[in-house]
């Protein structure tokens, strides 16, 4: 590949003009009526910021703010669902409430997209991502995340507290984001600063808030010259090598999917264990419910999701306008509140109670319409193996010190501090070989002596667990866990070598703060993002045109499944459309693919044009083949 | 009983195939898609109707035979 020039120059210094732009003044300390003052970053919001969410919903239903240069906030399902549908009239330009505006220049691709786009451009930046997030494709990760979890839990060896937001769940998304970008797993602890550099200091004078979140570009920008040199297997590269409409991704592009990534990636899911155990150590019933029937734990987890909805996202107004009442000015915020939509009586019957057998529950945590989390498949599979590794592990838990715990304030709403006693069943810290088998130990009590188990004894008790089926463990008789890892990877992953199974290993299953392999870990493929690919010389690809070397061809993309016909050879850098037939199998196959080409005003505009005119869909996803092919390699 | 998805709406939450796994499946881009002709056996419809109910865009339609 020729030296890619795109990222030799800091792509900032070229985007004064996008600069934000400033409006109203600051304005912090306590609120003085939450119908017309509301603010999300004050400590009486991050504390509980549920009764004042069902205050508003009574009685405006709609609240403002100056603050923050002039903001809205819904609090009805119905309006929040009305405004994540409507990207004719909001704009997602920017999704971090603050006392800036981005440049409207900016739109439609927005600082990181897809998050910050919006149609047509957010369709097809997001189609970028999509393969790479599937329910199939992040199940792959998950014996990895399973061992990097107990890991963390052998960690807690010998204390009686534990931090369960800071020793716990902060570690599970950042390790797993780290992997998938190809970052080093030792860096999860910047990602923490970069979260709240970008999501919680919003009130900062503008100069320094801007010297913060260019931290985050800065460290992003090192890491895309580190891939430069040294590209592998991973979501990085996969970035850098992505084509949109024909040419590959403009750096801010790049940098700000990254940026996406990563701070969406760690601070919500991290917000969602959090919260879980939070209400587990809380409500004993439910603990225990849930120890007793392990299969409502999906349930649960939706339960959770919607009582706790960790994100608040928001919008811009496009122009002025008055909508359900409000008189709307362009540029004004709507915070976009899923967690006060999830507690509506008027689309959930017990709003405000945390049922966990709930069997219907259209809740909104992960958004609505087209933005609808990109990680949300992700998500819901980190939380359920945090919560059943822990469930499996931790027999009871309790808060240890309610007034102890702190929430995140702003948009992303989580416990940063939750301090919680821990205790295996009593007949475990009383004899590591405890009787198994058939064994009916009375449920752990709160005043029997408060110790974790040690390694061992935690297998053991895996184990009787598993066979016992007291507790109702679906799972075989567990392994040690450096067993557990090495055979679980190995059969999750058909294709990967063995460099890379060692090194999914090393991406994860080792205690955090360890010394890990970095060098060999990020050369390797950290999951596998691509389809199983076979090792063959393109078919039809004539003389004429360059010799293809280390291009396979996804063995379950280019022929229809219904009716089996091939497509024709998709090369790389593919620049002419598939012609009739093959077309309409496309259009067939991908009903998504519709509208016409789009011109768009804007940073874009030369290149914007589909370089199919006329054509019925959109070029991208012959660039994320092309793209998956070459990073397949051969074979 | 039939099963469909209307793609207008499907936004790839992916409720109903993690609710009815048997009735529905994802694509490569994880959006839902129906298994089959979408055509329900009378055991499979319970599982059909809780997909059904815990679509957050409501995508999902379910077409009573009369």
């Amino acid at each position: 590949m020729a030296a890619d020039d795109r990222f030799t120059q800091d792509y900032r210094q070229t985007r004064e003009d996008q600069r934000p732009s400033a409006r109203g003044k600051v304005v912090t300390g306590p609120v003085s009526d939450w119908a017309i003052d509301f603010s999300h970053v004050e400590p009486e919001w991050a504390a509980d910021p549920y009764p004042i969410q069902d205050e508003l919903r009574r009685r405006c239903p709609i609240a403002h703010t100056e603050r923050f240069g002039g903001a809205w906030l819904p609090t009805r399902y119905e309006d929040v669902a009305a405004i994540a549908h409507d990207t004719e009239r909001f704009s997602s330009r920017a999704i971090i409430v603050s006392n800036f505006r981005p440049a409207r220049g900016l739109a439609p691709v927005g600082t990181a997209p897809p998050i910050s786009s919006d149609p047509p451009f957010h369709h097809d930046a997001r189609k970028l991502l999509l393969p790479a997030f599937t329910k199939t494709t992040v199940t792959k990760q998950e014996p990895a995340i399973r061992g990097f979890c107990h890991a963390l839990i052998d960690a807690f060896e010998g204390r009686d507290v534990v931090d369960a937001a800071r020793d716990y769940a902060q570690h599970i998304p950042a390790r797993v984001i780290a992997n998938m970008l190809g970052f080093p797993p030792e860096d999860g602890p910047q990602f923490r600063e970069f979260v709240e550099d970008l999501l919680e200091a919003i009130n900062l004078p503008p100069d320094e808030r801007i010297a913060r979140v260019s931290r985050l570009f800065d460290y992003l920008l090192a890491q895309v010259q580190d891939h430069l040199g040294n590209p592998r297997a991973d979501l990085t590269t996969y970035l850098i090598n992505a084509e949109l409409y024909g040419r590959k991704l403009d750096p801010s592009h790049v940098v700000g999917a990254m940026a996406l990534l990563l701070i969406a990636g760690v601070d919500t899911t991290w917000s969602a264990i959090g919260a879980s155990l939070w209400h587990l150590a809380k409500t004993p019933g439910d603990r225990q419910r849930l120890a007793a029937e392990p299969g409502l734990l999906p349930a649960a987890i939706e339960e959770f999701l919607r009582a706790y909805a960790p994100v608040t996202m928001a919008r811009l107004v496009k122009r002025d306008m008055r909508w359900r009442g409000a008189d709307m000015k362009a540029d004004d915020w709507i915070l976009l509140s899923f967690p006060a939509a999830n507690r509506d009586p008027a689309q959930f019957d017990r709003a405000g109670e945390v049922v966990i057998d709930r069997e219907v529950n259209r809740h909104a945590a992960f958004g609505l319409g087209i933005h609808r989390c990109v990680g949300s498949h992700l998500a819901r599979m980190e939380l359920r193996v945090a919560l059943e590794a822990w469930l499996d592990r931790i027999g009871s838990f309790i808060l240890d010190d309610p007034s102890a715990v702190t929430w995140s304030a702003g948009q992303i709403r989580g416990p940063r501090t939750l301090p919680l006693r821990i205790q295996l069943p009593p007949q475990y810290t009383s004899s590591p070989t405890a009787p198994r088998g058939g064994s009916r130990s009375p449920p752990p009590r709160a005043d029997q002596p408060r110790r974790i188990a040690t390694k061992t004894q935690a297998q053991t008790l895996a184990i009787d667990r598993c066979e016992s089926g007291r507790l109702g463990c679906r799972r075989a008789p567990r392994l040690p866990p450096n067993k557990r890892q090495n055979g679980q990877i190995g059969a999750a992953s058909a294709g990967p070598t063995a460099e890379a199974r060692s090194a999914q290993n090393g991406g994860y299953a080792r205690p955090v703060g360890s010394n890990s392999g970095h060098g060999a870990r990020s050369r390797a493929l950290g999951h596998r993002l691509r389809p199983p690919v076979r090792s063959e010389k393109i078919a039809g690809s004539s003389g004429s045109e360059p010799p293809v070397t280390g291009v396979a061809r996804p063995a379950d993309a280019p022929s229809c499944r219904p009716c089996g016909t091939s497509y024709a050879p998709v090369l790389a850098g593919v620049s002419s459309p598939p012609d009739g037939a093959q077309a309409r199998h496309l259009d067939w196959h991908r009903p998504r693919l519709r509208g016409p080409p789009h011109r768009h005003e804007g940073p874009l505009s030369a290149t914007w044009a589909s370089p199919w005119p006329g054509r019925n869909y959109s070029p991208s996803h012959w660039a994320s083949w092309a793209e998956m092919r070459r990073a397949s390699g051969p074979g | 009983m039939k099963v469909q998805i209307n793609p207008e709406r499907c936004q790839g939450h992916g409720r109903c195939y993690d609710l009815a796994p048997g009735v529905f499946s994802d694509d490569d881009e994880g959006y839902g898609k129906v298994l089959g002709d979408g055509t329900m056996p009378p055991g499979k419809e319970h599982d059909a109707r809780l997909a059904a109910a815990n679509c957050p865009e409501r995508a999902i339609e379910l077409l009573e035979e009369m």
